[in-house]
């Protein structure tokens, strides 16, 4: 049975789909099977992001109409040959599926996979029930600036009331820049772990590879000249039981950022 | 014992001071269904409570009734039914935390409320944007950057304390307050001379200045 984890956040555009991506072509490269299903119909979907929106023959909408099974609404992966996607159908409104059906869909695929990741829509959006329903982990994902933790804190709330115990929620924190830190204009991983009270899992830096690889469709973790490449190796590592010490999160920064760095994984380690 | 009544905020479902939870849950039943297509599924309603501080235990299980009527609860407004107006008081209603006793040991999250008639002790924060409603006092072992409102049953005598006393707004029966505590220092709220005042645990004084 594969594990089922559901990335989500409290408002948009933080990452959820750059993240789901490239975690899913981590945990490939690593040997896993994985499922990755898209439950958000955003300006950038998984398909685009992963490269795939040409081979796109079924949809979800297809799979809860019953025209296929979720099996054959895969589409594979081009280079990872163990990485699968179940695509968004682009015209059919999130209504047309239900919390039943998403759970009906996971539990047949689950034998299948190492892994089924879910790439939700933001906490108040619709459809954020559909992809969260069957899932048993949650990575909620965050800037480090102080309304997106404050919506990040109203996810994690309604992830409570789905049931979901402190320990099955970790936080991502994303577009990280340390420099800003260092100017006292940004909220360290401390501050941001001592408001959600929640175990953070990765850090991941603001980095142009991503924007670039975004438009290429091939993500940055199979692109070998990639800095970023390693921060999402390290999620990966973790989401498999792996003991990743977060500091090695802050290896991709430049040197001139070291103090910086030693400072605030000093503080962390303090809280 | 329960009725609709149209205001400027939209329409407010008032429930009158009640002996058995059941009978109210019938009557909204009977009411909601009796309105018949006057309601879309999913429209928002306020929830007026009379004398609610009695019944604050029952908000729950009421709204969870309402909600499986097809209607969501979008706010719990507080004051007496011959008043609905600008003088009643507010609570939005996003999601209250379940089976809450006297003591909650958790963080209360931005969009949770905790709503108990007696005292209140939460281990954790009371993070920015959640709410504890009490109709004693408040006690939060942990940071308080939330609403806090305290004293809704036994009035000013109600105290509100916390290791860290940041919140976003104090009420206090009907004093209210937007001051908060010195930084990192345990603090207590208390009424002194018809106002909020807030002192820090070691400096103490609950005697009165009138
Ligand atoms: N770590 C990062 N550094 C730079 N840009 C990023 C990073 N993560 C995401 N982005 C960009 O931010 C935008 C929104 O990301 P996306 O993954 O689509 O967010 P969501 O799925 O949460 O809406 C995209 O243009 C993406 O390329
Ligand atoms: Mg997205």
């Amino acid at each position: 049975m594969g594990e089922v984890i559901v990335v989500t956040s409290g408002k948009g555009g933080v990452g959820k789909t750059t993240i789901t991506a490239n975690l899913g072509c981590c945990l490939a490269k690593l040997g896993e099977k994985v499922c990755l299903i898209d439950a958000d119909i955003g300006l950038k979907n998984l398909d685009i992001v992963l490269g795939l929106e040409n081979r796109i023959i079924y949809t979800l909408i297809d799979v809860v109409n019953g025209k296929v099974s979720p099996q054959e609404a895969l589409v594979r992966h081009k280079i990872m040959k163990n990485l699968f996607l179940l695509p968004a159908s682009q015209i059919a409104t999130k209504e047309m599926v239900s919390p039943e059906d998403m759970k009906a869909i996971v539990k047949e695929l689950s034998p299948n996979f190492d892994y089924i990741i879910i790439d939700s829509p933001a906490g108040i959006e619709r459809g954020f029930r559909n992809a969260v329903t069957p899932a048993s982990k949650a990575l909620v994902v965050t800037t480090p600036e102080l309304p997106s933790i404050s919506d990040a804190d109203r996810v994690v709330g309604l992830l409570e009331n789905f049931g979901f115990s402190d320990e099955r929620i970790k936080v991502i924190i994303n577009r990280f820049k340390p420099h800003m830190v260092k100017k006292g204009e940004m909220l360290t991983a401390e501050d941001i772990r001592h408001t959600l009270s929640l175990e953070i899992i990765a850090v991941i830096p603001d980095s142009e590879e991503v924007i670039v690889a975004s438009n290429t469709g091939v993500p940055v973790s199979l692109n070998g000249s990639s800095k970023i490449a390693k921060n999402f190796e390290n999620l990966a590592r973790r989401v498999r039981g792996e003991n990743v010490p977060l500091e090695n999160d802050f290896e991709t920064f430049s040197k001139g950022f070291i103090t910086t760095l030693k400072d605030f994984f000093s503080k962390l380690k303090r809280g | 014992m329960v009725d609709f009544k149209m205001t400027r905020d939209g329409l407010v479902l008032v429930v009158r001071d009640y002996q058995n939870l059941e009978d109210v849950l019938n009557a909204i039943s009977t009411r909601v269904t009796q309105m018949g297509d006057f309601f879309a599924r999913g429209d928002r309603i306020a929830l007026m409570i009379e004398n609610h501080v009695k019944h604050s235990q029952d908000i729950p299980r009421l709204v969870a009734h309402i909600r499986g009527l097809g209607l969501e609860v979008s706010q719990i407004l507080i004051g007496s039914p011959q008043e609905v107006s600008e003088k009643t008081m507010k609570v939005e209603v996003r999601n209250v935390v379940e089976g809450v006793g006297k003591i909650v040991k958790k963080t209360i999250r931005s969009g949770q409320t905790v709503i108990h008639s007696g005292d209140v002790v939460i281990f954790g924060n009371l993070n920015r944007g959640a709410e504890i409603l009490a109709g004693g006092s408040v006690v939060v072992f942990g940071k308080a950057f939330g609403t806090i409102r305290a004293g809704l049953n036994e009035g000013e005598n109600a105290v509100i304390a916390a290791l860290d006393l940041q919140p976003t707004l104090m009420q206090i029966a009907g004093f209210v307050s937007h001051a908060k505590g010195q930084e990192g220092v345990p603090s207590v709220a208390h009424v002194k001379g018809n106002r909020i005042v807030i002192e820090p645990f070691d400096k103490l004084d609950f005697e009165r200045s009138d």
